[in-house]
């Protein structure tokens, strides 16, 4: 039962949205003003390919050791925002670019 | 209490309210990215662009937007220079020298787009002593959609500084020699218009239809 109620939760790769303020992104800005931040989030077991189930088996089978490698999926912006301007506390004007998603996929 | 020390600035509500509309953020983008753009080590910005691309945002973003940024009420300086700041006035209204008035009125009326939002801003913000709204028209919105309407001209006018809400275009009526009266005719059309000011004041108070009362 438990795991029935977690896969329901699990939603397919979409894109969300949530408000923030431009100093909570991080990047060293300091302004009040809030902005639309759109992410991608979700699972991708959907969108499983032969290459990742392959990669896998010869992973099991201890053919690729070492490197780093990657066999799911992963939800991603495919394409981002329009560029964001804002004011910053010191009154001066700063465009961000690819700072919010437009569009998800798993890739 | 929290909420006594916690400061009301309407001005960066509007901007919140830009940001999270698709269209109004955009166009804000475009012209803050075209105004903050350095051309040359002379040279601080293109004019030309970062007018046109204001006049853009004024033109198709709706006024609940626009006029939310451009005469948000302020009682803090905090507000008033984010309000000063609305048009990034640095590079689309100030210059080195303040020229005579008439010089950017010349200007203005040799331009077809400027001609007629000039002409519509001296129809709709007309003052009258005797009306009670102190316009002619008795119309507020139409008088400040006519303000918004010069901005990105060369007669674009901005608040004059961070602690009051007065506006002007930047130039002034020294020098004027023998036409001081016309060129003072034209800047008291900002500086002393009673119509615009009662306008700017009501939209603010959210009391449209009532006029300032000058006790």
């Amino acid at each position: 039962a438990r795991m029935k109620r977690a896969r329901v939760r699990k939603q397919p790769c979409t894109l969300k949205e949530v408000e923030v303020s431009v100093s909570e992104l991080g990047l060293g800005y300091v302004s009040d003003e809030t902005v639309l931040f759109r992410y991608c989030s979700g699972t991708c077991d959907a969108a499983v390919r032969n290459y990742d189930l392959s990669l896998q088996s010869i992973r099991g089978k201890k053919k690729i050791k070492k490197e780093k490698v990657r066999a799911r999926p992963c939800c991603r912006p495919t394409e981002y925002d329009d560029d964001v301007s804002f004011l910053d506390s010191k009154n001066h004007y700063h465009t961000i670019k690819e700072v919010s998603a437009k569009d998800c996929g798993c890739i | 209490s929290e909420n006594e020390v916690t400061q009301v600035n309407r001005c960066l509500d509007a901007a919140k309210a830009c940001n999270v509309d698709e269209a109004c953020q955009k166009l804000r983008t475009d012209y803050v990215s075209q105004c903050i753009r350095h051309v040359s080590r002379t040279e601080q910005c293109n004019r030309s662009k970062c007018h046109k691309a204001l006049r853009k945002f004024f033109d198709r973003v709706p006024a609940e937007y626009t006029n939310e940024l451009l005469f948000c009420p302020c009682e803090d300086t905090a507000c008033a220079e984010r309000r000063r700041q609305t048009i990034v006035p640095a590079c689309s209204y100030e210059s080195k020298e303040k020229p005579n008035c008439l010089t950017p009125l010349e200007s203005c009326k040799g331009n077809n787009i400027c001609r007629s939002r000039f002409a519509e801003f001296q129809y709709n913000c007309q003052p009258s002593l005797q009306s009670t709204t102190g316009c002619t028209r008795e119309n507020y919105a139409a008088c400040l959609l006519a303000y918004t309407g010069i901005i990105g001209s060369a007669i674009t006018p901005n608040y004059v500084d961070n602690s009051s809400s007065s506006v002007s275009p930047w130039c002034t009526c020294n020098t004027s020699g023998n036409r001081q009266e016309e060129c003072e005719n034209f800047l008291h059309l900002f500086t002393k218009n009673i119509c615009l000011q009662n306008a700017i004041h009501a939209f603010g108070n959210g009391t449209n239809l009532n006029p300032v009362s000058n006790a």
